[in-house]
Formats: C-alpha cells, structure tokens, sequence
C-alpha cells in the first residue's frame, strides 16, 4: 500500500470522530494542496506532525513526493506552519510545506506573517529541507484504538478506569504492541463481531 | 508579492505600493493599497479579509458604489466559490443572482476569461442577456469586473484565476478605461493577499480538524469498547449509535462518549462498593 493510501485511510477513519458529518481531513489536506500548489510553483508536498498527546503522528503527502517510506525528498526549500496545541483546542500540529526551488517559501512566508501580525515563531524558513517521505507511525492511531475501545469494554464488564489500563499492561514488558496485542485479544472475545480496526 | 526581483525584510508586507507618478486617481489607490497592506490582524479570518478588500476596491475605482470579492477554490475537478464578501447589501443581492439564480454574469466572464470586463448600461447588456436587465431594474446600471490572477512567474502559467472583484455604481457609464486601468493595479496584490489568506485558512482548518480528532479519539474509542460489550455490536455499529445520540440530543459527540463512560465507571464502581 503506497504511503498517500496509508494516510488516506487513516485520515478516513479519524474523520469518522469528528463533530461535524461533513468534516473530512482527506478533503482538507486536498484543498490546502490545491492552495499551496497554486501559491508556490515547485511546490512538493507536506509533512504534517501532530503532538504533545498520548498518541504523535507524523507524515508526508503530497503527489510529487517520491512514492516510497524513506526516500529523501528532493526539497529545496521548506516553510513550517505551527498551530501551538492547548488544553481547550488539542494537540500541536505543525506542518511543514516542501518545494524544489531554493528561496520559493520567502514571498509566501512573508505574507503569512503578515496575514496574521507574526514576525517570528509560528513560520520557520527552510529549517527542513533534509526531510524524508514518511508515513511516520500512523499505525500508533489504529493500536491506541483498540487499546482504548478495549479500556471501554473492561470498563463496561465492571473494572474502574485504572483497573482496565492495569489489566492491559500486568505481566508484560507494556510496550505499545504488547498492549496492543492484549487488547486485541480483549475485542476478540467479545461476542459476534470482530474487531474492525482501521489498516493505516 | 514581490516581482521577484525587490528583496524584502521579514514581516514587511510584501505588497507593492504603487510607486507610478501622479495621475487621476493615483492618492485613492495608492490609500487602498497602503489599507491592504495594514490588515494585520491576530485572528483576521478570511472573511473578514474579503469584506476589507472589497471595501478598499470601492475606494480605490473612481465612481464606485460597491465591490464585491468572489474567492474560488483553486485545484480540483473544476472551481467552486469557496466565499464570497461584499462592501454592501445591494452587492451581495446582485452576486447571488449571478451565481446562484442565473450563473451569468460579468464575474464569471471575467474568471473564465482571465480578463477585465466593463459595462456602462446593464439594462442593454448583450454579454449578459439575463443578468443585465434583472440588475438594470435594481437601478444598477455599471459594472466592473476585474480577475484575481497570481503572478504567472511565481505560481505556474496554468493556475488561472484564484477569484475576482466586482465593482458597481447606480449611474450610467460610470467605469473608463482609466478607472478599469486603476483596478487592474488594485487586483495584483489583492490577488496575492486573498490567495495566501487562503492559504493560511485552509492550513488553519486542517490543524483544526486534526487537533479534534486527536483530542477526541481516546474518549470516542472507549465509548465505542463499551456499546460492543454491552450490545455485541461492531466498531462501525457502535460509533454509528454514538452519533445518533448526539444528532437525536444536540450534544457534541465527545460529550456523548464521556457520558457513557462515566455512567460505565459508576456503575464498576457501584459493584466494587456492594461487593
């Protein structure tokens, strides 16, 4: 599975816990393409990274980016986009925009700092441009489901929030996959429906 | 927007004042452009951008009345209004016929066909048949379309146009060749200003959205653990209840999952206090 299908289906399934019906992040990292595209003529792609919560996630999009996890990307130039995370708002995300002109973020970076009154830290000018295709660990959003809808159904069959997290990790080296594993195994007990998470 | 060749010092807004020697005209424009080159705003939305460039077109076109702003969604399988902001009522009421009611007009001929487009009797208007005399009887009578094109040497020769200003007076042969000279100066840099604004809104709401479904997510997904013990239901099954409920109670998803959740932790607590 290509990474721009990997991140597709898991920006599907995030989609799905959204408020708003209509909500799509595939269609928003569409339309801020399309945006960049037009306002940068070498535009690549972008990196978008997402932090400072239980789960980080990271990764590249964009069709001129080299196809494979790894490959270096054959940037030029790079402009990051951070929106600061809080208690009310969520996460920090930061995105990082990539293009194969040197110097093809100035004007851009300018205006933006203009747009919004900021001289300094919420852009930052070809601070990235080593950067790799990566479809970083979106697999962590599919494993931190299932341990969590497994919290939910040892919730439900009588143990406190924090005996259901003890009893996803007693006994083993609790790494994500180990709890992963454990929880998998607490959906698969579950009568007539298998677990369906997502494939990221 | 520079031309590519005047280099600029971080934060200088990169839109250029006109710098042409005096003509008719000249003080308004070069006081619209320094307007949009001063909307700086910590929480300036795109919207408000639009309305504020539209309010500046009327001050920079000679024997304008009104203007509005049309922003396109650029990219895609064909283009789209992705908003619209008008300096006046009577604009908003003449763009929605435009658009919505008849899509004809001199917005979408001056997109279509990246140029300037000007009339001075709507009423006999050929190029329009049907928009012409609907604004005519409004007591409309000119108009002034100019396109929101990006500057082919920075942003790619097939980018087309990002949107348009439209501008419109009551009388009669209100816009000259001079006044459509004086938008065209206008749009350059507003072209630039409202596409990067675009840019940043698009950014925004991609961060916004993302910053949700990872807040959310943890206390969706326990939520969705519990309706599969409790009805033996599938994951899709679940969380399809769980937006039924919020749709059926106006509640915000998140809250409905939380509600759950306590009620699920109250009730192992319970059992743990019998036991």
């Amino acid at each position: 599975m290509s990474t721009s299908t990997r991140v597709a289906t898991a920006m599907t399934w995030l989609s799905a816990g959204l408020e708003h019906p209509d909500n799509d992040l595939v269609a928003r990292l569409v339309d801020f393409t399309a945006a960049a595209e037009a306002s940068v003529s070498s535009y690549l792609g972008l990196l978008v990274w997402v932090g400072e919560s239980a789960t980080t996630i990271e990764f590249t999009w964009g069709p001129k980016l080299p196809a494979e996890t790894g490959v270096p990307i054959p940037a030029g130039a790079s402009l990051q986009i951070e929106f600061a995370g809080s208690r009310e708002s969520g996460p920090t995300v930061r995105i990082v925009l990539y293009a194969a002109r040197p110097g093809a973020f100035v004007d851009l970076m300018a205006d933006l700092s203009w747009l919004t009154g900021h001289l300094s830290n919420q852009f930052i000018l070809d601070a990235h441009v080593d950067g790799a295709v990566t479809r970083g660990n979106l697999q962590q959003v599919a494993t931190d489901s299932i341990i969590n809808q497994a919290i939910g159904v040892l919730i439900e069959g009588g143990l406190t929030p924090s005996e259901a997290e003890a009893e996803l990790t007693s006994g083993i080296a609790n790494t994500l996959a180990d709890r992963g594993a454990r929880a998998a195994r607490v959906l698969a007990g579950l009568p007539t429906h298998p677990p369906d998470e997502p494939s990221a | 927007m520079t031309d590519g060749s005047r280099p600029h010092a971080a934060g200088e807004p990169v839109i250029p004042i006109a710098e042409a020697a005096d003509f008719e005209g000249a003080e308004d424009l070069r006081a619209s452009l320094g307007q949009l080159a001063g909307l700086v705003s910590d929480r300036l939305g795109l919207q408000d951008l639009l309305t504020s460039v539209a309010t500046f077109a009327v001050g920079a076109i000679p024997g304008a009345d009104g203007a509005g702003v049309t922003l396109l969604r650029v990219g895609g399988t064909g283009s789209r209004i992705e908003a619209l902001a008008a300096s006046a009522q009577f604009v908003s009421d003449i763009d929605q016929l435009q658009y919505e009611t008849l899509q004809e007009g001199p917005c979408i001929t001056a997109v279509m066909e990246r140029r300037t487009v000007r009339s001075g009797s709507l009423g006999g208007e050929k190029m329009w048949p049907r928009f012409g005399p609907r604004v005519g009887r409004l007591g409309v009578h000119s108009a002034l379309s100019l396109p929101l094109l990006l500057p082919p040497h920075q942003h790619g020769p097939d980018v087309g146009a990002v949107g348009a200003i439209n501008v419109y007076a009551r009388d009669k042969d209100v816009f000259t060749e001079h006044a459509a000279h004086l938008g065209e100066l206008f749009a350059v840099p507003a072209a630039v200003a409202v596409h990067n604004a675009q840019v940043l809104a698009t950014a925004r709401s991609l961060a916004t959205q993302l910053q949700e479904a990872m807040s959310s997510r943890p206390i969706i997904d326990q939520a969705i653990g519990v309706l599969r013990a409790r009805a033996g239901i599938s994951e899709s099954e679940a969380m399809a209840r769980l937006r039924g409920i919020s749709q059926r109670e106006h509640t915000k998803l998140a809250t409905v999952a939380s509600r759950l959740i306590q009620e699920a932790t109250q009730r192992a607590r319970a059992r743990h206090t019998d036991q």
